[in-house]
Formats: C-alpha cells, structure tokens, sequence
C-alpha cells in the first residue's frame, strides 16, 4: 500500500503562513511593532508581545546545515530517496531557521554556506503547497 | 551535610530487549518494586513518583497503583523524553531536601523497539504542531533533527565521522563486560564506516539502539538511608536548561550543555577534571562529544581524539559509559545512565567497576534540551 507524504495541519495561528504559500507567496511573521521576524508563526510577536504580519520575503538565503535522508522517518518519500533536506537561515532574518528539501542540485555538491533560492512547489496528496530551496552558487 | 540530603538508596529494572511482549505497565512496576527491595525499604514508605512519558509509558498514578500503595501526595507526570531525566531526579531530591516526601521512586518504561517507535512514522498523516513545518519534507523524526546538528558542528569544529566512529567504537568495548547490554560483539572503524547511512551524517551505529524494558531509581534522606540495605548515593547537584524545538534553537555548534555545565560547576566547585566516571546521554554518539566538549572534558572538537587516544576509557582521563550507554546497552531514554551510575559508585559494577568511583556526572538530553546531574558516594 502506497501513501502520501504528511500533510500539514494548521492551526489557527499558523493557517496564514500556509494560505500564503497557496496563493504563490513566500512570506514570514514580521512585528509590527519592534520589526523583528519569527519563526515558527505565532500568535504575537516573541521578542515584544506586538502584532504580528505576514510579510513577503525574497526567498534567497543560506544553508545553514543539511542532512542526507536514507531511510523515510515516514512514508510518501521512497522515490526521492536519498534526499537532502537544509536548514535555511533567510537573507531578511539570518538568526532563524527554516527546514526545506534542497532540489536542483547533486546530493554530494551540496555544502553549508551554499545560497539559495526558494521555489513554492505542489505537495502531493493535497492541495497544500510548499517551499523547496534551489541552490543559486 | 544534612540530614535531609536527598540519596539513592534503591535501583531496579526489568530486562532490556527489543520485543519485551509486556505492557509498560507491567515493567515500569516491577523495576519500581525492584528498587524498593533493592533499598530494604518498606512498599509504604514511598509517597512520590516522578515519571516521564514522550511517546510511550504508563502514569505515575497507575505505577503507585501497581505496587499496593492506596495513593502517592507527589505525583509527577513530565511530558518530556530523554532530556527532562535528570531534572526528574532534580525533582524528586527536592521533594525529600524540602521534606514534601519521605520517599520517592523516579522511573521510565517503554516499549520504544516493539511499541511506539520514536521518529517512525505511517499511514497517511496530517502533522500540526511544531513539526506541521518539516513534517511535509520528510523531516520530522530527533535522528534527522540531531543529524542537522551534527553536519553544523562538523562544520564548525572539524568534528569528523571518524570521531563519530570512536565513540561507537569504545562504547561498544563497554559492553562487552555488560551482561545487561542487548550489543555485545566489538566492532571495529571498518565495521563503523560499513554501516549503513540513516540520516547522513548518521550511520546505523551512531543512533541509539531501540529497546523494550523498564528502570528506576529510589531517593530518600541522608537520615532515613541510615537504615537501608545499600550504601548511599547522594544526588549533590542538578542543572538543566531548556530550549524549545530544535530548528528554534540558534546555534547548533553550543548545546544546551554550554548553558547547563557552567552553573553546575560553580554552584559545586567541581569540574570535569574531578569525575571518576561519566554517563553521557548518547542518543547519537555526536551528543556525548558535543555535550562532553560542553562540560569541559576537553575543548571543542577534540572528544574524537580523546576517544581514540584512550582517555575515555580504563587507564585514560575518564571512563565514558561504562555499561555500553544508549548505544549499546539499551535506550532506555536514559534512565539507565542513573542506573549504572548508582552500582558504579556502590562499587557493584563487577568486571566493568571503575577503580575507586566516588563521583560521577549524569547527563541527559542533546540539542537544545538536557541537563546534568552530580552524583557522589555518600
């Protein structure tokens, strides 16, 4: 039997963030207030308690670090194996982190440092989209 | 020294395999049992238990029930794993120091191999929470988190899989001499690097090996282990320092470890330099370097070398480990480490026995979650 890798779950804080990936856009939780951004979505802003938007960021980033996946910790994965999935800190905020499958590149020339770019791709089984990051140098 | 220091006074635990066709009921009250006996004590004495239960285990309500007892007045149920270990023991020595109670039980039973497989996943699923994030990219379970640390650190501080390999290795020798360990048979660095890749930097041997079974501790006064049956233990000191989900965490190259070890050590006037044995949680064999390279053992980067140059082990600086750890005894989400560390400084440890043992550090947790405990022969 085959399935479907895990979907997401939203919740009411974080339904947001994945309707704007819906609509195309690449988008992190930006204080309205003390202009910090976060991640993972919040309620309120982490640093002051201030009100939170969604702001659309460039998408260019770094790798921060990577793994190579050779066993599936869940099922929906079998045909992409082995796969690499980074740590990303965004070029707006280099402090956070943000989990993502590194495509476009071989597993074996993928490096920390390397800068990337993010593509917002179909995730299969659903109607959810996701962000991937393509590395760019 | 006080009457009310808290001590170990008991150990117990059930056997270690990887299908114990038990509930984790059963085992968790017949390691507590095993310690109230172990200690000489009576079942009606004991008036806590602190247990932890990420995935899989039974309530500190149901163990009370379990061993007679009509009820407890200090029941703990933390909602953590591997890294809330030591602030367990913390909690239930803080209970005896305060005099809340007179005796208390800390335990952890799992079926972690046949039962609820931590970081395995099937079906189809819809994850929410902190993992709704990384879950959809294949990335959900601690080997990959704690492999992305690893990558870091390497990166960071010239850490090599090689040095991965000499923990796996040394580790392994332990157990050899540990009748109670499930992995028994030496391996070798070709053995090591032959394994085959989980999540890379990970190999087969540098996670920790999936069990079944149950243990526990038993703590009570300084006063009232005058009267037992074992020489004391005493729990000198605790410090834990807790972050929230790994990928939260900012700097993969300094763990929790680099908060928890500083105030441990000024608070006791100790070091790393003083301990006669250590138990590093070893989830992953790059948590006992990275936590190890914390707690000063030596600097950064450099536990690969202290291992292949023999200092972890008989004859060198200090044995890591000495019942063959997560790695190779059983991952009993490190509650064993607790274990062993009371038969080691009891001077029961048989074959594996470090000379003249009379304090030792405990750790538990990796990444951004853990602590560390100081034990010491009353």
């Amino acid at each position: 039997m085959t399935f479907h890798p895990p979907q997401p779950e939203p919740s009411l804080d974080s339904i947001a963030w994945w309707n704007s990936l819906k609509q195309g856009i690449f988008a992190l939780q930006r204080c309205t207030r003390c202009r910090e951004w976060q991640v993972p979505n919040l309620e309120r802003c982490r640093h002051c308690g201030g009100e939170l938007v969604l702001e659309p960021v460039s998408g260019n980033g770094t790798i921060y670090s990577y793994i190579i996946n050779h066993r599936p910790p869940a099922p929906g994965f079998d045909d992409l194996l082995p796969y690499a999935v980074a740590i990303v800190t965004p070029d707006e905020a280099p402090g956070l982190h943000i989990p993502g499958r590194i495509v476009g590149v071989a597993n074996e020339d993928i490096r920390i440092g390397q800068a990337v770019t993010t593509e917002i791709v179909d995730h299969p089984g659903g109607d959810w989209k996701v962000p991937v990051f393509r590395v760019t140098a | 020294m006080a009457a009310n220091d808290p001590m170990v006074v008991g150990i117990g635990r059930s056997h270690y395999s990887r299908n114990s066709g038990r509930t984790t009921w059963g085992m968790a009250v017949e390691s507590c049992r095993l310690a109230v006996e172990d200690a000489g004590m009576a079942m009606s004495d004991v008036d806590g238990i602190v247990e932890f239960n990420t995935a899989d285990s039974t309530g500190s309500l149901n163990v009370a029930y379990g061993l007679g007892l009509p009820g407890i007045r200090y029941p703990v149920d933390l909602q953590n794993g591997g890294n809330i270990v030591t602030f367990a023991v913390a909690l239930a020595a803080m209970a005896v120091q305060t005099g809340k109670c007179k005796a208390i039980l800390v335990y952890r039973s799992l079926n972690s191999r046949s039962g609820k497989r931590l970081g395995t996943f099937t079906g189809d699923l819809a994850i929410g929470g902190d993992d709704q994030y990384g879950a959809p990219h294949g990335y959900l379970a601690p080997g990959q988190w704690f492999a992305m640390y690893c990558r870091r650190y390497m990166h960071e501080f010239g850490t090599t899989n090689e040095d991965l390999g000499e923990v796996a290795i040394v580790t392994r020798q332990h157990a050899v001499k540990n009748d109670w360990a499930m992995m028994r048979d030496p391996i070798t660095m070709a053995d090591y690097m032959a394994s085959r890749w989980i999540y890379d930097p990970f190999r087969l041997y540098d996670c920790a090996l999936e069990a079944d079974g149950a243990c526990a501790i038993l703590i009570t006064s300084r006063e009232r282990a005058q009267d037992l049956r074992q020489a004391p233990v005493q729990v000198v000191d605790e410090e834990t320092f807790m972050g929230r989900h790994p990928d939260s965490w900012s700097d993969f190259g300094h763990l929790f470890s680099a908060h928890s070890a500083p105030p441990l050590w000024q608070r006791t006037g100790l070091t790393a330099r003083d301990m006669d044995f250590a138990c590093i949680y070893d989830c992953f064999t790059f948590t006992t370097i990275a936590v190890m390279e914390d707690y000063g053992f030596c600097e950064k980067g450099g536990a690969g070398e202290y291992f292949r140059s023999g200092k972890a082990t008989y004859g060198g600086d200090c044995v890591i480990n000495p019942h063959g750890g997560l790695l190779s005894e059983a991952y009993i989400h490190g509650m064993n480490h607790h274990y062993e560390a009371v038969m080691q400084l009891r001077g029961q440890a048989g074959e594996r026995q470090v000379a003249d043992a009379r304090v030792a550090l405990v750790t538990a947790g990796t990444g951004p979650f853990g602590g560390g405990v100081i034990y010491a022969r009353a």
